[in-house]
């Protein structure tokens, strides 16, 4: 091929592959309830253009990793839902952090979404060490019992220190 | 006839307080050379750490503990005899009750460092005053031994009172003596308010000094009952422990007073009578024990259960059957026996009766101890070598314990009078009109 | 921490991967792979066996300086500047969890140059006790304990039980409270009253040969 009508084919194809190639769907996340249950919602766009038959996975955030509590299909609208996980802790946000991954196609695999919603469960709040054998302070009764027999015990001997004083004194 | 013997008690007394003979010195020499070499083990654990010893993560605990246990039991002694029995106005005692009552203040204070020498870092003992748990069994131990030690000096001081004064009024005695008895004397001069404040002092002695003994030996009981081992973790442990040191504080006093008997000549005013008044004791408190130790052991024997069966498999027939019969033999079968035969009158077979128990209940400690160590809820992992074998160290300053128990003993019998001369000789500081007598020491009440 | 029984199979990778991180010498473990057989006839399985920093932990109640102590995200810690070594904790631990330096320790240059924290538990210090710390230092950098990340066979799982959740070394989690409802998970000598924070699940449906039967003392 003439190198002039190559190089303009590359430059006239060169910006549709770009664009053909930075073209990957958006999720964007949200709760709704459906049929009376809490639901978690995601739909899959490509250009503004809903995408159908993505499979996409949910998961949640925690500490160590993420955890996966759900799988659902696009539909023609571009949406999919799986039920909210009442039973999770949220974090000390009181928030339950989601990422919703794209699983096929594979070319999307890279596609991800984060998003955060009131948790229905709260972790449990932060206490105090209580007064406990295993803590750092002791029960109550174990420390004031110690201390009234220690008292009885020494006091004892504080008196009869007293009484040999006493004799010191000559009677 | 008591006017005499009692007249010889001060003669007596004074001569044991006279310069040391021949026998008391190669003995001072020979027991200063083990507690000497004992100290020579311990600079060598301090070198290198508790790698010294046998222990390892399995027998994490060892002989220390072992003799901490052993000479906290023996430290019953003076409670028994200086409390009890004037509780129950046993008059028998007084020739005993200071002897009996320094064997508790010497086994405490050998007890008390044998644990400084088990810790791993002996450098850190103030943190236990610093940043004590009321929690720890080893906090009621401290607290517990603390106070004995000190009620215990207490009730070995206050009835000596007037014997310092006597020796104060003596003369010819050498400078520090005299220094020494004139201070603690505490110018003691036989008055009616000088004699109801002693009597005051010592009834209140004898009378808070028993549950505190019987602290001692409950916790000490408890720094094993309170785990969940097998062996260790048993209802009966803190009784257990009282009566065995009953048992064995028994067998102390009676090994103590035939060795200074026969040393120092004092069968004049410690009749055989109160041997075997004392052995009749060590048979009751024998049979006591040795129906705790079936008590102990019958359970689970009967049934078999859990992780109680290895372990008296263990003591029975396995690993520890040398040193459980023989703890059952020495120090139950062979002395009991004796005690209940024409033997048991003899001063011979009451004193190797009482060293058969004293070796028998060292025995029965090590038993309660050790195998429990070697018998793990958990199998022990690859390569774990589930054995005990003490090491010189350990043995020495085990060796270096006893002695230095005997030694302070004598060194004390060179200072004090051994016994109480005041009370065995109603004439030295006699009592003042309208004061209620005190009956002799020759009238008892006990067969 | 989750450790199922059916995927363990003995390989010992935890045992490395934690006394790599933390120079454990190799007389002592820190974290045990046992094999564990409860009668003639009920399957031997392998057992690995950290320390289970219990919530109600023996170890903690008798130490009596506050050397070792529980803190309030769970872990049971030793702060070797306080031990004085007297031993108490290894004669109430009933799991056997716990080592002791008896002489003097060799720790290599790096572990000298980290400086002490009870978080790591080296440098270490003689006559002190030393054992399993649940890697707090990891944790709180979102990372795995060195014995979890370590396991080629999946078989440990840790999360933090607040959030419900564990995960093992491929980064799977899984609902803590689920996990141990379908698969029946449960604690070692529970009967003890310890509480540990270990869960085990029952070595059911093994994929591989379970272990010989351990030779009996």
């Amino acid at each position: 091929m003439k190198p002039i009508p190559l190089i303009t084919l590359i430059l006239l194809l060169w910006p549709w592959a770009a664009i053909a190639q930075t073209a990957q769907p958006a999720i964007s996340l949200s709760t709704d309830i459906e049929d009376g249950k809490k639901m978690v919602q995601a739909s899959v766009s490509l250009n503004g253009k809903p995408l159908e038959n993505v499979v996409l996975q949910y998961f949640v955030q925690r500490t160590f990793g993420n955890m996966l509590f759900g799988q659902d299909t696009t539909l023609d609208d571009g949406t999919s839902a799986v039920a909210f996980p009442s039973d999770l802790p949220a974090a000390s946000d009181g928030k339950l952090h989601f990422v919703v991954r794209i699983k096929t196609p594979a070319q999307y695999s890279a596609v991800s979404a984060s998003a955060g919603f009131a948790g229905d469960v709260q972790p449990p709040p932060v206490t105090e060490f209580p007064r406990a054998l295993w803590a750092p302070h002791a029960p109550l009764a174990l420390t004031v019992s110690i201390f009234v027999i220690l008292a009885g015990v020494w006091l004892s001997y504080f008196f009869v220190v007293s009484r040999i004083l006493a004799i010191r004194k000559g009677g | 006839m008591s006017d005499a013997k009692s007249n010889n008690v001060e003669r007596d007394m004074l001569a044991t307080l006279g310069p040391p003979g021949f026998a008391h010195k190669s003995l001072v020499i020979a027991l200063g050379m083990v507690v000497a070499w004992a100290l020579v083990a311990y600079v060598h654990q301090l070198r290198i750490g508790l790698a010294a010893t046998a222990m390892s993560d399995y027998f994490s605990w060892g002989v220390y503990i072992v003799n901490f246990v052993f000479f906290i039991g023996i430290s019953m002694a003076g409670s028994l005899i200086s409390a009890m029995l004037r509780l129950s106005n046993a008059h028998w005692r007084h020739p005993i009750s200071r002897l009996a009552e320094a064997i508790t203040v010497f086994s405490l204070l050998v007890a008390g460092p044998m644990i400084l020498i088990d810790m791993g870092r002996p450098d850190r003992f103030i943190y236990v005053i610093r940043y004590g748990r009321l929690q720890s069994p080893i906090l009621w131990d401290v607290l517990s031994l603390t106070s004995y030690l000190a009620g215990s000096f207490l009730y070995l001081y206050v009835p000596m009172i007037p014997d310092l004064a006597i020796l104060r009024d003596t003369p010819g005695l050498s400078r520090w003596r005299q220094k020494l008895y004139g201070t603690l004397a505490m110018r003691w001069t036989g008055t009616v308010n000088q004699y109801r404040n002693l009597d005051r002092a010592v009834s209140v002695m004898a009378i808070v000094i028993l549950p505190v003994a019987v602290s001692i030996h409950t916790v000490t009981a408890w720094l094993f009952g309170m785990t969940l081992r097998p062996g260790w973790h048993s209802t009966i442990i803190g009784p257990d422990f009282v009566i065995g040191a009953l048992y064995s504080g028994v067998a102390a006093v009676i090994t103590a007073i035939v060795l200074f008997r026969y040393f120092l000549n004092l069968q004049e005013h410690i009749p055989v009578d109160h041997l075997r008044k004392l052995a009749k004791l060590m048979l009751l408190f024998g049979l006591i024990y040795a129906y705790f130790v079936v008590n102990e052991h019958v359970g689970a024997a009967y049934t078999g259960e859990g992780a109680e069966r290895p372990l008296l498999e263990k003591m029975i027939s396995g690993q520890y059957a040398m040193q459980f019969w023989g703890m059952i033999f020495v120090g139950f079968v062979l002395p009991l026996l004796m005690l209940v035969t024409p033997l048991g009158r003899s001063i011979a077979g009451i004193s190797v009766a009482a060293i058969l128990v004293n070796i028998g209940m060292w025995l029965k400690r090590y038993i309660i101890v050790v195998p429990t160590l070697a018998s793990p809820f958990m199998p022990p992992r690859e390569g774990a070598h589930l054995a005990y074998v003490p090491t010189w160290v350990e043995w020495s300053i085990t060796a270096g314990g006893f002695a230095a128990f005997l030694l302070m003993f004598i060194l004390f019998s060179k200072v004090f009078p051994i016994i109480s001369i005041w009370e065995v000789d109603q004439t030295k500081w006699p009592r003042l009109a309208g004061m209620p007598p005190i009956p002799s020491a020759a009238a008892t009440v006990l067969p | 921490m989750v450790i199922d029984l059916a995927k363990c199979d003995g390989c010992g990778k935890c045992i490395s991967a934690c006394s790599k991180m933390h120079f454990v010498p190799p007389d002592r473990q820190w974290i045990k792979v046992l094999r564990m057989q409860e009668s003639e006839k009920t399957a031997p399985y392998f057992f690995p066996q950290p320390c289970y920093h219990c919530d109600n932990p023996p170890c903690t109640k008798v130490c009596p300086v506050d050397a070792t102590f529980k803190r309030s995200d769970g872990v049971v810690l030793i702060d070797n500047e306080r031990c004085i070594g007297c031993r108490f904790c290894m004669a109430a631990c009933p799991y056997g969890a716990r080592s002791f330096n008896w002489g003097t320790p060799h720790d290599p240059p790096q572990a000298i140059e980290k400086g002490y924290s009870p978080e790591h538990g080296y440098p270490r210090r003689i006559g002190t006790v030393e054992k399993c710390d649940f890697c707090p230092d990891m944790a709180a950098m979102g990372m795995l304990p060195a014995c979890v990340a370590g396991c080629p066979m999946d078989a440990m799982y840790y999360g933090d039980e607040n959030e419900d959740a564990v995960t093992n070394a491929h980064g799977e989690t899984q609902q803590l409270s689920k996990l141990l409802l379908d698969r029946s998970g449960y604690r070692q000598m529970e009967e003890l009253g310890t509480k540990p924070r270990v869960y085990y699940l029952p070595p059911k449906n093994r994929m591989f040969a379970p272990p010989s039967s351990p030779t009996t003392d």
